[in-house]
């Protein structure tokens, strides 16, 4: 028996489609596994389910009732619930409180019931086997007691369906364990799970059914036990993605940049030899530590173990501005967060990092600035009016231009880019990577952090797949597919492996 | 198209970015018309009253420019002015020459108000402690131990009687004793122009900082620590010393107005030199155009903002009326301006959108 039928969902937001007619159906008892890439609309569907968004079309039955474009509180009071991968606890308020929160037992006079909630709760602590004080504040909880809080707090309000987004990125090998088995007493007693994640381990390991969705289509459904880790990855993937082919082989130098048995927050024991002119794509899944790998190099996360040498000597005292005077230079992520400075002007945007290189002469030269920021805007290609409009004026792409030329700026020879095209139209994009190809080609070393594998495919020399903190493989360029890059990104190799053949 | 957006976005020139000079100007006229005849004199001396709140207001729009805050400026004027006095009248009973008794007491209010300074710094910058808090916590301690210190201290260190500080004078062979070379200074004219010694310090020490702000790379780490710190940071920018630097300066600025409040009183009440000066610069810089958010305005629009309360309180003295109602029309000053600032660029907006 199916408690929930999702047909033919259609969903647009600013005229762009992101769901194109989609099915889901899940049965009573089962964990139905909805897989798909970033933005395949897996986020969008249960959003829709969670009432969250409105579909333009189709239709949701739930448990035999007609929840079509419901509310967030009809579609929970129908017995829904969606535990978000970005928690929504209050982490100031007690277990308890959280638990009731918005519903709260009173008296008469509106007093709060309190002991009368403590006991609910642990009442349904003790049922589910979870050990957490309710009295205390959630910011003393852990990554995974928030998440059976979630949770718990889902089954005490008798939900039937509860959606898990990614519950298990910040959690153990241990903790997911008793998830796990949270999960399967539940299902035993009849709950059903949505539960998406990109880890195939766990997908094998937990799941019975799946449904798979890429760009905004529903492609295929059925059982896990029909299919391997392999094929389900193909799935995803699709066959057809276009590589303008723009690569072509480089001469390279000598290692520039060689990093030996690193550890830091998110990554460990990462070694990596990289060579003047190279371009490095590092990859893996949210969480997996690629980020958190560069900023450690840049000296903006701390490193806690291993040695980097640049241009063969070791590269002691880590910070900022000494990773400057390497000539290392980090294009972050998120740029709005951490690159824009809102009320400066596109000039002052640009040369605010290397007035820190030549802060010896205190006084702005604004000829001298003028000429580089022409240079740097014939190069780039920045379509800006005058370099005195404020950096907001641009669009995403050509402020990010503005940050490659902050860096170019610096005389810097490595370049780590953090996510250099993110949020930026597939336009701007190209023009990036034709602009990586022809910085590497001047000579400059570049490790770039993406997700997006075709854009490794364009650019990159070799690629370095993460797996939680750790190098699981390093492919050449001709190696670099969307396949290979998903089952090590995914660690499906190893469900292959541990497969009785 | 993009042309066109580009275009649209220009910044202007625009009459709530420079809301500062209007103000000045327009309660300039009211001073000359409720004056009834205003000499020469009567406008530099807008200067020589502006000088001390002047200084203190220009330290305190850098700070805010990176946007922290200092609550502690009026504390360290009344502390350093406070053990100024001490420091002076040892020297004066030691029989040292005037002019190196000047000199030295004019160092130690420099040296001791960036030393007050910098502590505030350490414990932002560094410590990483919220400036409004550590900053109300030295106000109070700076403000009570120049209290405490002037009944603890002997009347022979304090040069007056309980609980106030002075400058004594000393009876000398030749020429003018100390106190009277630094009154002398202080209340000094520029000749021919007829413009006060403290004012011309003022504004040349203003000139430099707006020269700092605008034209230097130290001047631009501050806005862009203001504007968006963790950008500032992933830039290169040593976020923590700019802002133990500027909170350095600030404390500098308050030592020049220590010595200038010496040289023009020639003696200091703890209990009121200073007091409520933080309160009046902030007031300056917000009505110059800074924003309270950090990293937009200039500062030059603060030196504006001074000379306008200055302007203020010779209206007052003019009309005749109780000074008691002093700050309640500085304070009508200060929203009038803050609702040009904050609704003038929206009034805008909406009046394109609607055409």
């Amino acid at each position: 028996m199916n408690v929930l039928e999702m047909h033919n969902i259609h969903k647009s937001f600013v005229g762009v489609p992101v769901l194109k007619g989609v099915d889901l159906a899940v049965k009573q008892g089962e964990v139905h596994a909805l897989l798909g890439e970033n933005g395949a609309g897996k986020s969008t569907l249960m959003n829709i389910l969670a009432g969250v968004h409105s579909a333009d079309d189709g239709q949701v039955i739930f448990d035999g009732n007609d929840i079509t474009n419901c509310t967030i509180a009809e579609s929970e009071e129908a017995g829904v619930a969606f535990v978000h991968q970005e928690l929504n606890l209050f982490d100031d308020l007690k277990v308890f409180e959280n638990i009731f929160f918005n519903k709260e037992l009173v008296t008469k006079t509106g007093r709060l019931r309190k002991r009368e909630m403590i006991q609910n709760c642990e009442d349904v602590f003790q049922d589910l086997g979870v050990v957490i004080d309710s009295t205390v504040t959630v910011d003393c909880l852990s990554a995974s007691e928030k998440q059976l809080l979630e949770i718990a707090k889902a089954i005490f309000f008798e939900a039937k369906l509860l959606i898990l987004d990614e519950p298990t990125t910040a959690l153990s090998n241990e903790e997911i364990d008793h998830l796990f088995d949270l999960i399967n007493k539940l299902k035993s007693e009849g709950k059903s799970f949505v539960f998406i994640s990109h880890k195939m381990p766990e997908i094998f390991r937990i799941s019975d059914s799946y449904t798979v969705l890429r760009n905004g289509e529903f492609i295929q459904t059925g059982k896990i036990s029909d299919v391997s880790a392999q094929e389900l990855t193909s799935v995803m993937v699709g066959s057809l993605f276009s590589t303008a082919e723009i690569y072509k082989p480089r001469k390279m130098g000598n290692d520039i940049l060689s990093v030996q048995n690193v550890s830091g927050p998110g990554f460990e024991n990462v070694s990596l030899n990289i060579k003047k002119g190279e371009i490095v794509g590092i990859t893996g899944l949210q969480g997996s530590g690629t980020s958190e790998f560069l900023r450690s190099v840049f000296g903006e996360l701390p490193i806690f173990e291993g040695d980097v040498y640049v241009d063969g000597k070791k590269f002691s005292h880590i910070n900022i501005r000494n990773a400057m005077r390497k000539r290392i230079a980090l294009l972050p992520a998120n740029r709005r967060e951490n690159s824009v400075i809102p009320d400066m002007s596109i000039l002052e945007n640009m040369y605010i990092s290397e007035h820190e290189i030549s802060r010896k002469n205190p006084i702005i030269r604004m000829d001298h600035e003028l000429e580089k920021y022409e240079i740097q805007k014939q190069r780039l290609d920045i379509k800006a009016l005058t370099p005195h409009n404020l950096i907001l004026s641009l669009s995403g792409g050509n402020q990010q231009k503005v940050f490659f030329a902050r860096w170019l700026n610096t005389d810097a020879d490595i370049l780590l880019l953090d996510n250099p095209t993110q949020g930026i139209d597939v336009g701007a994009k190209a023009e990036i990577y034709k602009l990586i190809l022809q910085l590497a080609e001047e000579g400059k070393t570049i490790l770039v952090n993406t997700q997006e594998i075709p854009e490794l495919q364009r650019i990159a020399d070799r690629c370095a797949v993460f797996y939680s903190g750790k190098i699981v493989k390093i492919l050449s360029h001709d190696e670099i597919t969307e396949h290979t890059v998903m089952q090590y990104a995914t660690n499906a190799i190893e469900v292959e492996e541990a497969k009785p053949v | 198209m993009t042309q066109n957006n580009l275009s649209k976005k220009r910044q202007k020139f625009s009459v709530s970015q420079y809301s500062y000079v209007f103000i000045f100007i327009a309660l300039f006229i009211v001073y000359y018309l409720v004056s009834g005849s205003l000499k020469w004199t009567g406008v530099t001396n807008i200067l020589r009253h502006s000088a001390v709140v002047g200084i203190i207001s220009i330290g305190m729009g850098l700070i805010i420019i990176t946007g922290e805050i200092d609550l502690s400026v009026g504390a360290i004027l009344g502390c350093v002015a406070s053990f100024g006095c001490v420091f002076f009248n040892v020297l004066n009973t030691n029989g040292l020459p005037a002019w190196l008794i000047f000199f030295l007491t004019v160092l130690f209010c420099l040296v001791g108000g960036t030393l007050l300074g910098f502590f505030n710094g350490i414990l932002v910058g560094r410590v990483k402690l919220p400036a409004f808090i550590v900053t109300l916590a030295t106000q109070l301690i700076y403000r009570s131990v120049s209290q405490y210190a002037s009944r603890a201290l002997s009347k022979d260190l304090t040069g007056a009687s309980a609980n106030t500080y002075s400058m004594v004078r000393v009876e000398v062979t030749s020429g003018m004793c100390a106190r009277d070379a630094m009154y002398a200074f202080g209340n000094s004219k520029i000749p021919g122009v007829e413009i006060p010694t403290v004012g011309l310090i003022f504004i040349l020490t203003a000139a430099v900082l707006v020269y700092v702000s605008t034209s230097t790379k130290y001047g631009k780490r501050l806005y862009a620590i203001g504007s968006n710190a963790k950008a500032a940071h992933m830039g290169g920018v040593n976020v923590e010393w700019n802002r133990v630097s500027v909170f350095t300066l600030a404390g500098f600025l308050c030592g020049v107005a220590a010595a200038m409040w010496l040289c023009l009183q020639g003696n200091v009440d703890p209990a009121t030199t200073g007091v409520t000066n933080e309160m009046f610069a902030i007031a300056a810089v917000v009505l110059g155009g800074v924003a309270m958010s950090g990293g937009k305005g200039q500062l030059v629009g603060v030196i504006f903002g001074a000379l306008s309360y200055t302007v203020i309180d010779k209206i007052i003295t003019a009309l005749k009326v109780d000074s008691l109602i002093n700050n309640t029309i500085k304070g009508i000053i200060l929203l009038i301006a803050i609702v040009i600032q904050v609704l003038g660029p929206q009034f805008r907006t909406k009046k394109k959108s609607s055409n």
